[in-house]
Protein backbone atom coordinates (compact mmCIF):
# COMPACT_ATOMS: atom_id res chain seq x y z
CA UNK A 1 0.00 0.00 0.00
CA UNK A 2 1.33 3.19 -1.02
CA UNK A 3 1.46 6.50 1.67
CA UNK A 4 0.87 10.09 -0.40
CA UNK A 5 0.38 12.75 2.15
CA UNK A 6 -1.13 16.37 0.67
CA UNK A 7 -0.53 19.63 1.83
CA UNK A 8 -0.65 18.19 5.37
CA UNK A 9 -1.54 20.66 8.71
CA UNK A 10 -2.09 19.66 12.01
CA UNK A 11 -2.76 22.32 14.85
CA UNK A 12 -3.46 20.98 18.46
CA UNK A 13 -5.74 22.82 20.55
CA UNK A 14 -7.05 24.89 17.58
CA UNK A 15 -8.67 28.19 18.34
CA UNK A 16 -7.38 28.55 21.60
CA UNK A 17 -4.89 30.74 22.86
CA UNK A 18 -2.29 27.50 23.66
CA UNK A 19 -2.56 26.56 20.12
CA UNK A 20 0.37 24.66 18.27
CA UNK A 21 1.06 24.17 14.58
CA UNK A 22 3.27 20.67 14.79
CA UNK A 23 2.57 20.11 11.10
CA UNK A 24 2.50 22.81 8.49
CA UNK A 25 1.93 21.94 5.00
CA UNK A 26 3.37 18.71 5.02
CA UNK A 27 3.55 16.74 1.39
CA UNK A 28 5.13 13.29 1.23
CA UNK A 29 5.80 9.79 -0.36
CA UNK A 30 6.94 7.07 1.44
CA UNK A 31 7.97 3.91 -0.59
CA UNK A 32 6.08 1.26 -0.63
CA UNK A 33 8.05 -2.11 0.45
CA UNK A 34 11.12 0.18 1.79
CA UNK A 35 12.15 0.97 5.36
CA UNK A 36 11.71 4.82 5.62
CA UNK A 37 13.43 6.79 8.69
CA UNK A 38 11.86 9.42 10.55
CA UNK A 39 14.09 12.29 12.03
CA UNK A 40 14.56 15.16 13.50
CA UNK A 41 14.78 16.77 17.12
CA UNK A 42 12.14 16.23 19.90
CA UNK A 43 8.82 18.45 19.13
CA UNK A 44 9.57 18.75 14.99
CA UNK A 45 6.52 16.82 14.84
CA UNK A 46 7.42 13.20 14.51
CA UNK A 47 5.07 11.95 16.49
CA UNK A 48 2.21 14.03 15.79
CA UNK A 49 2.84 13.10 11.97
CA UNK A 50 2.80 9.34 12.12
CA UNK A 51 -0.61 9.65 14.35
CA UNK A 52 -2.29 11.30 11.12
CA UNK A 53 -1.32 8.51 8.52
CA UNK A 54 -3.68 5.72 10.48
CA UNK A 55 -6.62 9.02 11.98
CA UNK A 56 -5.29 8.85 15.19
CA UNK A 57 -5.08 12.23 14.67
CA UNK A 58 -7.44 13.73 12.06
CA UNK A 59 -5.57 16.67 9.86
CA UNK A 60 -6.71 20.32 10.69
CA UNK A 61 -6.24 20.04 6.72
CA UNK A 62 -4.87 18.48 3.73
CA UNK A 63 -4.96 14.49 3.43
CA UNK A 64 -3.29 11.83 3.71
CA UNK A 65 -3.98 8.62 1.34
CA UNK A 66 -3.10 4.89 2.80
CA UNK A 67 -3.66 3.15 -0.34
CA UNK A 68 -7.53 3.47 -1.18
CA UNK A 69 -7.86 5.29 2.34
CA UNK A 70 -8.12 8.61 2.90
CA UNK A 71 -8.05 10.77 6.04
CA UNK A 72 -8.80 14.04 5.64
CA UNK A 73 -10.12 16.62 8.23
CA UNK A 74 -13.70 15.52 8.10
CA UNK A 75 -14.81 13.24 10.59
CA UNK A 76 -17.83 11.40 8.36
CA UNK A 77 -15.69 11.15 5.33
CA UNK A 78 -13.67 8.23 7.83
CA UNK A 79 -15.53 5.62 7.93
CA UNK A 80 -13.34 2.84 7.83
CA UNK A 81 -10.55 3.93 9.67
CA UNK A 82 -10.49 1.12 12.09
CA UNK A 83 -9.78 -1.04 9.14
CA UNK A 84 -7.55 1.48 8.50
CA UNK A 85 -5.81 0.89 11.78
CA UNK A 86 -5.40 -2.54 11.33
CA UNK A 87 -3.32 -2.13 8.21
CA UNK A 88 -1.32 0.51 9.21
CA UNK A 89 -0.30 -0.36 12.91
CA UNK A 90 1.33 1.84 14.91
CA UNK A 91 4.19 0.41 17.98
CA UNK A 92 4.06 3.28 20.57
CA UNK A 93 7.65 4.68 22.09
CA UNK A 94 8.19 2.22 25.23
CA UNK A 95 5.09 -0.21 24.60
CA UNK A 96 6.23 -2.39 27.28
CA UNK A 97 4.49 -0.45 29.73
CA UNK A 98 0.97 -0.95 28.12
CA UNK A 99 1.39 -4.57 28.65
CA UNK A 100 -1.53 -5.38 30.98
CA UNK A 101 -3.43 -8.49 30.86
CA UNK A 102 -2.04 -11.91 33.32
CA UNK A 103 -0.71 -13.95 30.53
CA UNK A 104 1.63 -13.26 27.47
CA UNK A 105 -0.72 -15.34 24.83
CA UNK A 106 -3.38 -13.33 26.19
CA UNK A 107 -1.97 -9.77 25.85
CA UNK A 108 -0.53 -10.57 22.41
CA UNK A 109 -4.61 -11.88 21.13
CA UNK A 110 -6.06 -8.79 23.20
CA UNK A 111 -5.89 -6.53 19.91
CA UNK A 112 -6.89 -9.28 17.90
CA UNK A 113 -10.14 -9.74 19.98
CA UNK A 114 -10.74 -5.72 19.45
CA UNK A 115 -11.22 -6.54 15.66
CA UNK A 116 -13.91 -9.46 16.34
CA UNK A 117 -11.63 -12.79 16.00
CA UNK A 118 -13.20 -15.66 18.09
CA UNK A 119 -10.72 -16.16 21.65
CA UNK A 120 -9.60 -19.60 20.44
CA UNK A 121 -8.58 -18.28 16.67
CA UNK A 122 -7.11 -14.99 18.28
CA UNK A 123 -4.59 -17.01 21.03
CA UNK A 124 -3.93 -19.62 17.77
CA UNK A 125 -2.69 -16.58 15.54
CA UNK A 126 -1.18 -14.93 18.77
CA UNK A 127 1.24 -17.82 18.98
CA UNK A 128 1.52 -17.05 15.66
CA UNK A 129 2.71 -13.99 16.22
CA UNK A 130 5.33 -14.56 19.48
CA UNK A 131 7.12 -17.56 17.10
CA UNK A 132 7.41 -14.60 14.63
CA UNK A 133 9.24 -12.55 16.70
CA UNK A 134 11.54 -15.41 18.71
CA UNK A 135 9.51 -15.78 21.96
CA UNK A 136 9.50 -18.98 23.09
CA UNK A 137 6.59 -21.49 23.95
CA UNK A 138 7.63 -21.31 27.40
CA UNK A 139 6.54 -17.93 27.91
CA UNK A 140 3.07 -17.88 26.30
CA UNK A 141 1.40 -18.40 29.40
CA UNK A 142 3.61 -16.53 32.09
CA UNK A 143 2.77 -12.96 33.10
CA UNK A 144 4.33 -10.42 30.76
CA UNK A 145 5.82 -9.04 34.03
CA UNK A 146 7.91 -11.69 34.50
CA UNK A 147 10.15 -10.85 31.14
CA UNK A 148 12.92 -9.10 30.22
CA UNK A 149 12.88 -5.34 28.70
CA UNK A 150 13.28 -7.04 25.69
CA UNK A 151 11.21 -9.32 25.88
CA UNK A 152 8.31 -7.17 26.82
CA UNK A 153 8.93 -5.09 23.58
CA UNK A 154 8.74 -8.06 21.27
CA UNK A 155 5.88 -9.35 23.11
CA UNK A 156 4.17 -5.76 22.68
CA UNK A 157 5.62 -6.04 18.71
CA UNK A 158 3.86 -9.43 18.93
CA UNK A 159 0.42 -7.79 19.38
CA UNK A 160 0.43 -5.45 16.52
CA UNK A 161 2.09 -8.09 14.01
CA UNK A 162 -0.64 -10.30 15.03
CA UNK A 163 -2.71 -7.88 13.19
CA UNK A 164 -0.80 -8.66 9.98
CA UNK A 165 -0.43 -5.35 8.87
CA UNK A 166 0.52 -4.23 5.61
CA UNK A 167 2.28 -0.99 6.74
CA UNK A 168 4.42 -1.55 10.02
CA UNK A 169 5.31 2.26 11.95
CA UNK A 170 7.62 1.90 15.28
CA UNK A 171 8.38 4.84 17.31
CA UNK A 172 11.84 4.89 18.56
CA UNK A 173 12.03 0.80 18.58
CA UNK A 174 15.19 0.12 20.47
CA UNK A 175 15.31 2.65 23.13
CA UNK A 176 16.31 1.74 26.73
CA UNK A 177 17.62 -1.74 25.09
CA UNK A 178 21.01 -3.37 25.53
CA UNK A 179 22.62 -3.69 22.46
CA UNK A 180 21.76 -7.76 22.03
CA UNK A 181 18.23 -6.21 22.47
CA UNK A 182 18.46 -3.51 20.11
CA UNK A 183 20.07 -6.04 17.12
CA UNK A 184 17.25 -8.46 17.69
CA UNK A 185 14.61 -6.21 17.26
CA UNK A 186 16.00 -4.39 13.94
CA UNK A 187 16.52 -7.76 12.71
CA UNK A 188 13.09 -8.56 13.05
CA UNK A 189 12.16 -5.53 11.54
CA UNK A 190 14.19 -6.37 8.55
CA UNK A 191 12.33 -9.77 8.03
CA UNK A 192 9.08 -8.09 8.33
CA UNK A 193 10.56 -5.89 5.53
CA UNK A 194 11.53 -8.84 3.49
CA UNK A 195 8.44 -10.17 3.53
CA UNK A 196 6.59 -7.72 2.21
CA UNK A 197 5.36 -4.96 4.72
CA UNK A 198 6.65 -1.16 4.21
CA UNK A 199 8.24 -0.31 7.35
CA UNK A 200 8.42 3.47 9.34
CA UNK A 201 10.83 4.02 11.97
CA UNK A 202 10.80 7.29 13.89
CA UNK A 203 14.25 7.12 15.76
CA UNK A 204 17.07 9.53 17.25
CA UNK A 205 19.50 6.50 16.50
CA UNK A 206 21.72 7.78 13.05
CA UNK A 207 23.12 3.85 12.67
CA UNK A 208 19.50 2.68 12.11
CA UNK A 209 18.98 5.44 9.58
CA UNK A 210 22.63 4.87 7.78
CA UNK A 211 22.63 0.52 8.19
CA UNK A 212 18.71 -0.23 7.84
CA UNK A 213 16.88 2.40 5.52
CA UNK A 214 16.58 2.79 2.62
CA UNK A 215 14.63 6.44 2.87
CA UNK A 216 15.31 8.87 5.09
CA UNK A 217 12.57 11.92 6.31
CA UNK A 218 13.91 14.66 8.48
CA UNK A 219 11.24 17.16 9.74
CA UNK A 220 12.23 20.41 11.56
CA UNK A 221 9.80 22.57 12.79
CA UNK A 222 6.74 20.75 11.41
CA UNK A 223 8.17 20.83 8.24
CA UNK A 224 9.56 18.14 5.64
CA UNK A 225 13.45 19.80 6.02
CA UNK A 226 14.61 16.74 3.99
CA UNK A 227 13.58 14.10 1.94
CA UNK A 228 16.03 11.24 0.40
CA UNK A 229 18.56 8.15 0.76
CA UNK A 230 20.77 8.19 4.04
CA UNK A 231 24.00 8.31 2.09
CA UNK A 232 22.52 11.76 0.68
CA UNK A 233 21.67 13.59 3.79
CA UNK A 234 24.70 12.57 5.51
CA UNK A 235 26.98 13.48 2.34
CA UNK A 236 24.76 17.49 2.64
CA UNK A 237 24.76 19.70 5.11
CA UNK A 238 23.28 18.60 8.04
CA UNK A 239 24.28 21.10 10.43
CA UNK A 240 21.04 23.20 9.93
CA UNK A 241 18.61 20.46 11.09
CA UNK A 242 20.27 19.97 14.30
CA UNK A 243 20.92 16.29 13.87
CA UNK A 244 23.95 14.15 14.42
CA UNK A 245 26.53 12.44 11.56
CA UNK A 246 27.00 9.06 12.08
CA UNK A 247 30.68 8.39 13.16
CA UNK A 248 31.37 6.45 10.05
CA UNK A 249 30.35 9.57 7.82
CA UNK A 250 32.58 12.10 10.02
CA UNK A 251 35.73 9.46 8.84
CA UNK A 252 34.11 8.86 4.99
CA UNK A 253 34.35 12.88 5.26
CA UNK A 254 38.20 12.96 6.68
CA UNK A 255 38.97 10.61 3.56
CA UNK A 256 37.05 12.84 0.76
CA UNK A 257 38.73 15.80 1.81
CA UNK A 258 42.44 13.77 1.93
CA UNK A 259 41.35 12.97 -1.68
CA UNK A 260 40.24 9.61 -1.64
CA UNK A 261 37.46 8.42 -3.82
CA UNK A 262 34.62 6.32 -2.70
CA UNK A 263 31.40 5.34 -3.75
CA UNK A 264 29.19 6.41 -0.57
CA UNK A 265 25.91 5.01 -1.84
CA UNK A 266 27.69 1.28 -0.80
CA UNK A 267 29.22 2.91 2.20
CA UNK A 268 26.18 1.96 5.38
CA UNK A 269 29.16 -0.37 7.62
CA UNK A 270 32.45 -0.08 8.60
CA UNK A 271 32.66 -3.54 6.71
CA UNK A 272 31.39 -1.74 3.44
CA UNK A 273 34.04 1.21 3.91
CA UNK A 274 36.93 -1.76 4.41
CA UNK A 275 35.52 -3.70 1.14
CA UNK A 276 36.57 -0.32 -0.81
CA UNK A 277 39.79 0.38 0.52
CA UNK A 278 40.79 -2.94 -0.04
CA UNK A 279 39.81 -2.53 -3.59
CA UNK A 280 42.09 0.54 -3.45
CA UNK A 281 45.19 -1.02 -2.43
CA UNK B 1 39.73 7.56 49.34
CA UNK B 2 36.86 5.10 49.10
CA UNK B 3 33.52 6.18 49.06
CA UNK B 4 31.32 3.10 48.21
CA UNK B 5 32.16 -0.70 49.22
CA UNK B 6 29.74 -2.97 48.32
CA UNK B 7 30.62 -6.53 50.24
CA UNK B 8 29.43 -10.14 49.13
CA UNK B 9 26.15 -8.45 48.42
CA UNK B 10 23.09 -10.58 47.73
CA UNK B 11 19.52 -9.70 46.73
CA UNK B 12 16.28 -11.53 46.13
CA UNK B 13 12.63 -10.14 45.11
CA UNK B 14 11.61 -13.95 45.41
CA UNK B 15 12.97 -16.25 48.00
CA UNK B 16 16.16 -18.35 46.56
CA UNK B 17 16.42 -16.62 43.26
CA UNK B 18 18.82 -14.06 43.63
CA UNK B 19 19.49 -11.34 41.13
CA UNK B 20 22.46 -9.77 43.08
CA UNK B 21 24.84 -12.54 43.97
CA UNK B 22 27.59 -12.35 46.37
CA UNK B 23 28.56 -8.91 44.76
CA UNK B 24 31.76 -7.32 45.61
CA UNK B 25 32.68 -3.58 44.59
CA UNK B 26 34.56 -0.72 45.74
CA UNK B 27 34.37 3.14 44.67
CA UNK B 28 36.88 5.65 45.05
CA UNK B 29 35.93 9.40 45.69
CA UNK B 30 35.74 11.41 42.47
CA UNK B 31 35.45 8.41 40.28
CA UNK B 32 33.37 8.06 37.27
CA UNK B 33 31.67 4.52 37.18
CA UNK B 34 30.01 3.12 34.04
CA UNK B 35 27.79 0.60 34.78
CA UNK B 36 26.82 -1.88 31.84
CA UNK B 37 25.37 -5.16 31.10
CA UNK B 38 22.30 -6.95 29.42
CA UNK B 39 18.61 -5.71 30.70
CA UNK B 40 17.62 -7.51 33.86
CA UNK B 41 21.45 -8.35 34.87
CA UNK B 42 20.45 -6.91 38.42
CA UNK B 43 22.11 -2.70 37.57
CA UNK B 44 18.79 -1.09 38.81
CA UNK B 45 18.24 -3.24 41.51
CA UNK B 46 22.12 -2.77 42.71
CA UNK B 47 21.28 1.35 42.32
CA UNK B 48 18.44 0.78 44.55
CA UNK B 49 20.58 -1.03 46.87
CA UNK B 50 23.05 2.01 46.99
CA UNK B 51 20.04 4.57 48.22
CA UNK B 52 18.44 1.92 50.82
CA UNK B 53 15.39 1.44 48.87
CA UNK B 54 15.81 -2.10 48.99
CA UNK B 55 17.63 -3.53 52.38
CA UNK B 56 20.13 -6.47 51.00
CA UNK B 57 19.47 -10.35 52.49
CA UNK B 58 23.71 -10.66 53.04
CA UNK B 59 26.94 -8.33 52.95
CA UNK B 60 27.30 -4.74 53.21
CA UNK B 61 27.48 -1.14 51.65
CA UNK B 62 29.64 1.44 53.40
CA UNK B 63 28.92 5.00 51.81
CA UNK B 64 31.14 7.57 52.89
CA UNK B 65 32.29 5.22 55.74
CA UNK B 66 29.12 4.63 56.94
CA UNK B 67 27.45 1.49 57.16
CA UNK B 68 24.48 1.47 55.17
CA UNK B 69 21.19 0.75 57.64
CA UNK B 70 18.16 2.10 59.48
CA UNK B 71 20.12 3.92 61.60
CA UNK B 72 22.10 5.73 59.55
CA UNK B 73 19.68 5.48 55.82
CA UNK B 74 18.65 9.14 56.57
CA UNK B 75 22.56 10.75 56.90
CA UNK B 76 23.39 8.49 53.53
CA UNK B 77 20.45 9.86 51.90
CA UNK B 78 21.83 13.53 51.75
CA UNK B 79 25.32 12.61 50.51
CA UNK B 80 23.62 10.21 47.62
CA UNK B 81 21.21 11.63 44.67
CA UNK B 82 19.88 9.15 42.06
CA UNK B 83 18.10 9.83 38.92
CA UNK B 84 15.87 6.37 37.82
CA UNK B 85 15.33 5.07 34.73
CA UNK B 86 11.52 5.49 34.89
CA UNK B 87 10.93 9.12 35.23
CA UNK B 88 6.75 8.46 36.11
CA UNK B 89 7.80 6.82 39.25
CA UNK B 90 9.65 9.57 40.69
CA UNK B 91 7.89 12.66 39.74
CA UNK B 92 6.22 13.27 43.24
CA UNK B 93 5.50 16.87 43.00
CA UNK B 94 2.18 18.96 41.56
CA UNK B 95 4.39 20.85 38.97
CA UNK B 96 7.77 21.07 37.78
CA UNK B 97 8.96 23.55 40.83
CA UNK B 98 7.12 21.66 43.19
CA UNK B 99 9.15 18.71 42.03
CA UNK B 100 12.59 19.95 42.33
CA UNK B 101 11.87 22.08 45.70
CA UNK B 102 10.59 18.57 47.10
CA UNK B 103 13.75 16.94 46.35
CA UNK B 104 15.30 19.68 49.01
CA UNK B 105 12.94 18.08 52.00
CA UNK B 106 15.40 17.16 54.80
CA UNK B 107 18.49 18.75 52.87
CA UNK B 108 17.87 22.18 55.77
CA UNK B 109 17.65 24.95 52.75
CA UNK B 110 16.28 28.43 54.00
CA UNK B 111 13.36 28.95 52.21
CA UNK B 112 14.84 32.21 50.57
CA UNK B 113 17.75 29.88 49.11
CA UNK B 114 15.52 27.46 48.22
CA UNK B 115 13.35 30.02 45.58
CA UNK B 116 16.35 30.92 43.82
CA UNK B 117 17.87 27.61 43.99
CA UNK B 118 14.83 25.52 42.10
CA UNK B 119 14.54 28.00 38.78
CA UNK B 120 18.70 28.11 38.47
CA UNK B 121 18.30 23.85 38.21
CA UNK B 122 15.19 24.29 35.95
CA UNK B 123 17.55 26.70 34.06
CA UNK B 124 20.45 23.83 34.07
CA UNK B 125 18.07 21.19 32.67
CA UNK B 126 16.38 23.55 29.44
CA UNK B 127 13.06 23.36 31.63
CA UNK B 128 12.78 26.79 33.05
CA UNK B 129 9.45 27.35 30.59
CA UNK B 130 7.43 24.88 32.50
CA UNK B 131 7.96 25.60 36.22
CA UNK B 132 4.18 25.57 36.14
CA UNK B 133 3.61 22.75 34.57
CA UNK B 134 2.34 19.60 35.84
CA UNK B 135 3.45 16.58 35.01
CA UNK B 136 0.87 15.04 33.07
CA UNK B 137 1.98 17.99 30.52
CA UNK B 138 5.42 17.05 30.07
CA UNK B 139 7.19 13.83 27.81
CA UNK B 140 9.26 10.92 28.80
CA UNK B 141 12.27 13.04 28.17
CA UNK B 142 11.26 16.43 29.95
CA UNK B 143 10.40 14.79 33.19
CA UNK B 144 13.75 12.68 32.72
CA UNK B 145 15.29 16.46 33.04
CA UNK B 146 13.09 17.52 35.92
CA UNK B 147 14.54 14.16 37.43
CA UNK B 148 18.40 15.07 36.50
CA UNK B 149 17.32 18.51 38.11
CA UNK B 150 16.13 16.91 41.61
CA UNK B 151 19.24 14.72 41.35
CA UNK B 152 21.88 17.98 41.12
CA UNK B 153 19.73 20.36 43.09
CA UNK B 154 20.91 18.45 46.51
CA UNK B 155 24.70 18.96 45.68
CA UNK B 156 25.56 15.22 46.29
CA UNK B 157 28.65 13.31 46.62
CA UNK B 158 26.90 10.62 44.73
CA UNK B 159 25.35 10.55 42.25
CA UNK B 160 23.84 7.47 40.75
CA UNK B 161 22.17 8.07 37.13
CA UNK B 162 20.01 4.69 36.09
CA UNK B 163 19.95 5.10 32.50
CA UNK B 164 18.77 8.98 32.52
CA UNK B 165 18.82 10.48 29.52
CA UNK B 166 17.30 7.15 27.90
CA UNK B 167 14.06 8.81 26.66
CA UNK B 168 16.05 12.13 25.46
CA UNK B 169 17.12 13.43 21.73
CA UNK B 170 20.93 13.14 21.46
CA UNK B 171 21.24 17.04 22.07
CA UNK B 172 19.13 16.20 24.87
CA UNK B 173 21.21 13.70 26.16
CA UNK B 174 24.49 15.86 24.89
CA UNK B 175 23.07 18.69 26.92
CA UNK B 176 22.82 16.24 30.06
CA UNK B 177 25.97 15.13 29.64
CA UNK B 178 27.74 18.22 29.63
CA UNK B 179 25.91 19.32 32.71
CA UNK B 180 27.10 16.43 34.42
CA UNK B 181 30.68 16.48 32.70
CA UNK B 182 30.41 20.73 34.27
CA UNK B 183 29.34 19.66 37.82
CA UNK B 184 32.11 17.60 37.84
CA UNK B 185 34.82 19.88 37.29
CA UNK B 186 33.37 22.40 39.65
CA UNK B 187 33.65 19.88 42.08
CA UNK B 188 36.19 17.04 41.29
CA UNK B 189 35.14 14.44 44.71
CA UNK B 190 31.98 14.24 43.12
CA UNK B 191 31.22 10.52 42.42
CA UNK B 192 29.35 9.40 39.86
CA UNK B 193 27.64 6.25 38.93
CA UNK B 194 26.31 6.01 35.34
CA UNK B 195 24.13 3.15 34.41
CA UNK B 196 24.12 2.64 30.44
CA UNK B 197 23.46 0.89 27.39
CA UNK B 198 25.52 3.69 25.42
CA UNK B 199 29.19 2.26 24.90
CA UNK B 200 30.27 5.31 23.65
CA UNK B 201 29.31 7.32 26.51
CA UNK B 202 30.74 4.60 28.85
CA UNK B 203 34.10 4.82 26.97
CA UNK B 204 34.35 8.20 28.32
CA UNK B 205 34.04 7.23 31.75
CA UNK B 206 37.16 6.46 34.35
CA UNK B 207 36.02 2.58 34.60
CA UNK B 208 33.57 0.13 33.38
CA UNK B 209 31.83 -2.39 35.76
CA UNK B 210 30.20 -4.91 33.27
CA UNK B 211 27.80 -7.21 35.38
CA UNK B 212 25.81 -10.65 34.43
CA UNK B 213 22.89 -12.13 36.02
CA UNK B 214 23.86 -10.30 39.20
CA UNK B 215 27.25 -10.65 38.98
CA UNK B 216 30.08 -8.58 38.98
CA UNK B 217 32.32 -10.07 36.48
CA UNK B 218 34.52 -7.45 35.41
CA UNK B 219 35.71 -4.30 36.52
CA UNK B 220 38.47 -2.36 34.43
CA UNK B 221 39.49 0.93 32.84
CA UNK B 222 37.03 1.23 29.05
CA UNK B 223 40.77 0.99 27.14
CA UNK B 224 41.37 -2.59 28.99
CA UNK B 225 37.55 -3.68 28.41
CA UNK B 226 37.97 -3.32 24.51
CA UNK B 227 41.07 -5.14 24.19
CA UNK B 228 39.26 -8.45 25.59
CA UNK B 229 37.56 -9.39 22.40
CA UNK B 230 36.59 -12.27 24.03
CA UNK B 231 34.74 -10.88 26.89
CA UNK B 232 33.32 -8.08 24.08
CA UNK B 233 31.48 -11.19 21.82
CA UNK B 234 30.55 -13.41 24.60
CA UNK B 235 28.68 -10.46 26.53
CA UNK B 236 27.82 -8.94 22.83
CA UNK B 237 28.46 -5.42 24.04
CA UNK B 238 28.75 -3.26 21.14
CA UNK B 239 32.46 -1.68 20.26
CA UNK B 240 32.74 2.09 20.43
CA UNK B 241 32.79 3.08 16.80
CA UNK B 242 36.64 4.35 16.94
CA UNK B 243 37.85 1.16 18.67
CA UNK B 244 35.73 -1.05 15.69
CA UNK B 245 37.78 0.89 13.22
CA UNK B 246 40.82 0.54 14.48
CA UNK B 247 40.95 -3.04 14.95
CA UNK B 248 39.25 -3.38 11.43
CA UNK B 249 41.66 -0.77 9.81
CA UNK B 250 44.84 -2.59 11.30
CA UNK B 251 43.81 -5.81 9.61
CA UNK B 252 44.27 -4.01 5.74
CA UNK B 253 48.11 -4.13 7.45
CA UNK B 254 48.41 -0.15 8.54
CA UNK B 255 50.15 0.75 11.82
CA UNK B 256 47.29 2.29 13.76
CA UNK B 257 48.34 3.28 17.42
CA UNK B 258 46.09 3.80 20.34
CA UNK B 259 45.87 7.20 20.43
CA UNK B 260 45.44 7.89 16.92
CA UNK B 261 42.70 10.56 16.38
CA UNK B 262 41.00 9.57 13.26
CA UNK B 263 42.51 12.77 11.20
CA UNK B 264 45.41 10.42 11.75
CA UNK B 265 44.23 7.26 10.68
CA UNK B 266 42.96 8.90 7.54
CA UNK B 267 46.66 10.38 6.85
CA UNK B 268 47.90 6.87 6.71
CA UNK B 269 45.26 5.60 4.86
CA UNK B 270 45.98 7.98 2.29
CA UNK B 271 49.64 7.72 1.66
N1 LIG C 1 -1.24 16.68 23.00
C1 LIG C 1 -0.61 17.82 22.67
N2 LIG C 1 -1.14 19.02 22.99
C2 LIG C 1 -0.53 20.17 22.64
N3 LIG C 1 0.63 20.24 21.95
C3 LIG C 1 1.21 19.08 21.61
C4 LIG C 1 0.63 17.81 21.95
N4 LIG C 1 1.43 16.83 21.48
C5 LIG C 1 2.47 17.45 20.88
N5 LIG C 1 2.34 18.80 20.95
C6 LIG C 1 3.28 19.80 20.39
O1 LIG C 1 3.38 19.60 18.99
C7 LIG C 1 4.71 19.76 18.54
C8 LIG C 1 5.19 18.48 17.85
O2 LIG C 1 5.23 17.42 18.80
P1 LIG C 1 5.55 15.92 18.41
O3 LIG C 1 4.82 15.55 17.18
O4 LIG C 1 5.30 15.11 19.64
O5 LIG C 1 7.11 15.99 18.10
P2 LIG C 1 8.25 14.86 18.10
O6 LIG C 1 7.58 13.52 18.08
O7 LIG C 1 9.04 15.14 16.87
O8 LIG C 1 9.06 15.09 19.33
C9 LIG C 1 5.52 20.13 19.77
O9 LIG C 1 5.62 21.54 19.80
C10 LIG C 1 4.68 19.62 20.91
O10 LIG C 1 4.91 20.36 22.09
N1 LIG D 1 9.97 -5.59 41.83
C1 LIG D 1 10.45 -6.74 41.34
N2 LIG D 1 9.91 -7.95 41.70
C2 LIG D 1 10.40 -9.11 41.22
N3 LIG D 1 11.45 -9.20 40.35
C3 LIG D 1 12.00 -8.04 39.96
C4 LIG D 1 11.54 -6.76 40.42
N4 LIG D 1 12.30 -5.80 39.86
C5 LIG D 1 13.20 -6.43 39.07
N5 LIG D 1 13.03 -7.78 39.12
C6 LIG D 1 13.83 -8.79 38.44
O1 LIG D 1 15.17 -8.68 38.89
C7 LIG D 1 16.10 -8.85 37.82
C8 LIG D 1 17.02 -7.64 37.74
O2 LIG D 1 16.27 -6.51 37.36
P1 LIG D 1 16.89 -5.05 37.21
O3 LIG D 1 17.73 -4.77 38.40
O4 LIG D 1 15.77 -4.13 36.92
O5 LIG D 1 17.82 -5.24 35.94
P2 LIG D 1 18.51 -4.15 34.97
O6 LIG D 1 18.35 -2.80 35.61
O7 LIG D 1 19.93 -4.58 34.87
O8 LIG D 1 17.81 -4.24 33.65
C9 LIG D 1 15.27 -9.10 36.57
O9 LIG D 1 15.18 -10.46 36.33
C10 LIG D 1 13.92 -8.52 36.93
O10 LIG D 1 12.89 -9.18 36.22
MG1 LIG E 1 7.82 11.84 19.49
MG1 LIG F 1 17.44 -1.10 34.83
Amino acid sequence: MQIKINSLSYTYLAKTPNEVEALHDVSLEIPEGKITSIIGHTGSGKSTLIQTLNGLLLPTSGEVHVGDYVVTSKKKKNKKIKELRKSLAIVFQFPEYQLFEETVEKDVAFGLKNYGVKEAEAIKQAHKALEEVGIDKSFYKRSPFELSGGEKRRVAIAGIIALNPDILVLDEPTAGLDPLGSKIILRLIEKFNKEGKTIIIVTHDMNIVLNYSDHVVVMNDGKVAFEGTPSTLFNGDISKYSIDVPELFKFVKILEVKGMKLDLSKIRTIDDLITQLKEKR
Amino acid sequence: MKCVSIKNLTYAYIKDRPVIKDLSLDIEEGEYVSLVGHNGCGKSTLAKLLVGLLFANQGSIEICGLELNSKNINEIRKKVAIVFQNPDNQFIGATVEDDIAFSLENMCVPREEMLTLVPEYAKKVGMEQFLTKEPGYLSGGQKQRVAVADALIRNPEILILDEATSMLDPAGKQDILNLVKKMRSENPNLTIISITHDINEAYDSDRIVLMHEGVNVLSCTPVELFEKTDIISKYNLDLPFVIELKTKIKKLGIDVKESDSLETIGVKLCK
